[in-house]
């Protein structure tokens, strides 16, 4: 697995802050916090985050995991617990039409948000 | 063969084995508006460009032209400038972080044009000035006004130069001019009179120089590289890192059972079939045994003037994807999609053909990428470049099952008919037309349709020309450093001299192989 390059992961980190989101490098993962805004948790604030390695290839292409705390649960999902941070899950969901973003960091958290729609508090 | 154990570092400036230099058409034709003036007279110009470093070739991509305004030049049969104008333009180049073109025209001049003392003088007195601004080598191009041709040289900034190899103009019709001392018109061969006869010798002699790489060995590669090489292109490049595995038996057109026994490297096979059908007078092949994914293949892929993309796993697609606009390299693509009834309601291995779709394109500037025309989804590059296409744990926990990837040999011949088509297009131009554009051919209804992709506005892959500054997709590939470590191990169990083979074919199989793989030879004939 290919390290990100420190341009990419300043270039995600900077497009989040463009967004009024701070993100923070932690380990192996950039976290930051979100508030789910429909679903069983609406209106939570929740903490989730990037592998850094699957930034290497921002913004042409979007990671494939999203990071959670285990407490956050889904009915179904595809989880891994490789490479993220300890008592996290990551979630395999994939971004469609990618390209047409204006924006990849606001289409990577609207990304977040809709899978936070079906996420449910353990 | 290159491998990833050779030296990695990438060449200097120069210090490359080879040196190039390419543009877009649209930035062609804006300079020799410019230069080839209705007087007749000589003009001149400079030029921004950007460098693509490969393994051993070193390419400098013009990007931007910058005019003379009022006073920076005087055109009086020849043309000359002030020192303001390199100055000017210089500064500019080094705001953007690129080197600078001098350029001027010989509107006389037919085909690759050597310097006038006077062109050399005026070139090597600003080579320093030039490099300390830039910190880049300055390039001088001279654009032949007869055949609208470019011939081009760096400077080092001591005031010694070195000639390219080529200068290309990407577009429909991808126009390569050739330094004819650096690499000499091949010697028409008897064994190409048809050829000759079908496009002429000039054509002949400039598709032959091409150095054409084929990513992906398969079916439609292998098959692919062994008819560039019948065409009597001298430098074709087979890249893989797959083995021949008995279950590509019933497409690899000319592997055999043995390769397969013997774990072979598809690029092995791939180098002995293109080196049987081989047509120059000295062909020089090449296999690289990498993925294009890995850095060792990205540049080694950079060295080429065309690549044919004949792999189907998203990673490799993206990387192609860059490459073909950044470092204006045309990348001609395809694949072959057969659809089937589901299998559960018939029973066996599978329910029936439904259709079968094949498609090819070609990915230069002014071409939408293969992303706008849907052929690459972005979001399957990190599931590809993760492993997790071939990881078990994974795919069943998407409750969806492994891809199948159906093919038939019969219907692979059909994409490499129409990636060779593309191919013919754009380095031969029929009637003056380059490439066709996103050919796809339905086998159920048997329509033949030219589809109108267009690219999507603010498209981040169409980055054309900024050559080394491309966002960079390469990366360790963990199934090619397995096959190779694997290969290696059992290599190094064999007994020396002997095939390496767990499993040894019958000996009227290996007798009808070797039959096989002979008759060409005895058949070919040589002047």
């Amino acid at each position: 697995m290919t390290t990100a390059s420190t341009v990419s992961v300043d270039d995600f980190i900077h497009g989040l802050a463009q967004c009024g989101v701070t993100a923070t490098i932690n380990g192996v993962v950039v976290t930051f916090s979100v508030e789910a805004c429909s679903g069983p948790i609406q209106g939570q604030p929740v903490q989730t985050g990037v592998g850094i390695d699957e930034l290497a290839s921002w913004p042409l292409c979007p990671p494939h995991w999203i990071h959670l705390p285990n407490t956050v649960v889904f009915a179904h999902t595809n989880p891994s617990a490789d490479s993220t941070l300890p008592g996290w899950l990551r979630h395999s969901r994939q971004v469609e039409r990618w390209h047409t973003a204006a924006d990849p960091a606001q289409r990577w958290i609207a990304h977040v948000l809709a899978v936070l729609a079906q996420a449910t508090r353990a | 063969m290159t491998t990833p154990t050779e030296p990695q570092t990438r060449a200097a400036p120069l210090d490359a084995e080879r040196l190039s230099v390419a543009m877009t058409d649209v930035l062609h034709d804006e300079l020799t508006a410019h230069l080839i003036r209705q007087d007749g007279q000589e003009d001149l110009c400079f030029a921004t460009y950007k460098p693509s470093t490969g393994a051993r070739r070193w390419t400098g991509l013009l990007r931007t032209t910058v005019l003379p305004e009022d006073g920076e030049r005087e055109v009086h049969g020849n043309a000359s400038f002030t020192g303001d104008y390199v100055l000017r333009a210089a500064a500019l180049a080094a705001q953007r972080g690129e080197g600078l073109a001098l350029l001027h025209s010989h509107p006389q001049g037919s085909g690759w044009q050597q310097m006038s003392r006077e062109d050399a003088n005026t070139e090597q007195s600003y080579a320093r000035l030039v490099q300390t601004i830039t910190g880049l080598p300055l390039l001088g191009l001279t654009l032949a006004g007869d055949t609208h041709t470019w011939s081009a040289r760096a400077w080092n900034s001591d005031g010694t130069h070195r000639w390219c190899e080529s200068t290309r103009v990407v577009g429909p019709h991808l126009q390569v001019c050739w330094n004819d001392r650096l690499r000499p018109k091949p010697e028409l061969q008897d064994s190409q009179i048809r050829t000759v006869s079908a496009w002429g010798e000039q054509t002949q002699a400039d598709v032959a120089r091409l150095r054409v790489l084929v990513v992906g060995t398969g079916s439609v590669g292998l098959d692919v590289a062994q008819r560039l090489a019948a065409t009597g292109i001298e430098h074709v490049g087979a890249m893989d890192f797959d083995i021949v595995e008995v279950k590509n038996l019933d497409r690899m057109i000319g592997a055999t059972r043995e390769d397969a026994a013997a774990g072979r490297a598809k690029t092995e096979v791939a180098l002995r079939l293109m080196q049987q059908a081989a047509t120059s007078a000295a062909p020089n092949m090449t296999e690289h045994d990498l993925s294009i994914c890995e850095p060792a293949g990205h540049s080694a892929a950079l060295d080429y003037d065309v690549v044919i993309s004949c792999v189907d796993r998203p990673w490799p697609r993206a990387v192609l994807n860059v490459l073909a606009y950044a470092d204006l390299i045309p990348v001609v693509d395809g694949g072959i999609s057969i659809d089937t009834f589901d299998a559960s309601t018939v029973g066996g291995m599978g329910g029936g053909m439904r259709n079968a779709t094949w498609r090819t394109h070609v990915l230069r500037p002014g071409r939408p990428c293969m992303v706008c025309n849907e052929q690459l989804e972005p979001a399957s590059v990190n599931v590809d470049r993760q492993g997790l296409l071939d990881d078990p744990e994974y795919i069943a926990g998407t409750g969806r099952g492994a891809p199948q990837r159906q093919n038939v040999a019969a219907l692979a011949a059909s994409v490499s008919a129409s990636l060779l088509s593309q191919f013919v297009a754009l380095t031969v131009a029929p009637s003056g037309r380059g490439e066709t554009g996103h050919v796809r051919y339905a086998l159920n209804s048997g329509w033949l349709e030219i589809l109108n992709y267009t690219s999507t506005p603010g498209c981040r892959w169409e980055n054309a020309a900024v050559g080394d500054d491309r966002q960079d997709l390469a990366g360790p590939h963990l199934a090619a450093e397995k096959a190779r470590s694997d290969r290696a191990q059992r290599t190094t169990q064999a007994a020396p001299g002997k095939v390496p083979a767990p499993v040894v074919p019958a000996p009227h199989v290996r007798l009808a192989d070797r039959v096989r793989n002979l008759l060409p030879r005895l058949l070919r004939r040589r002047p």
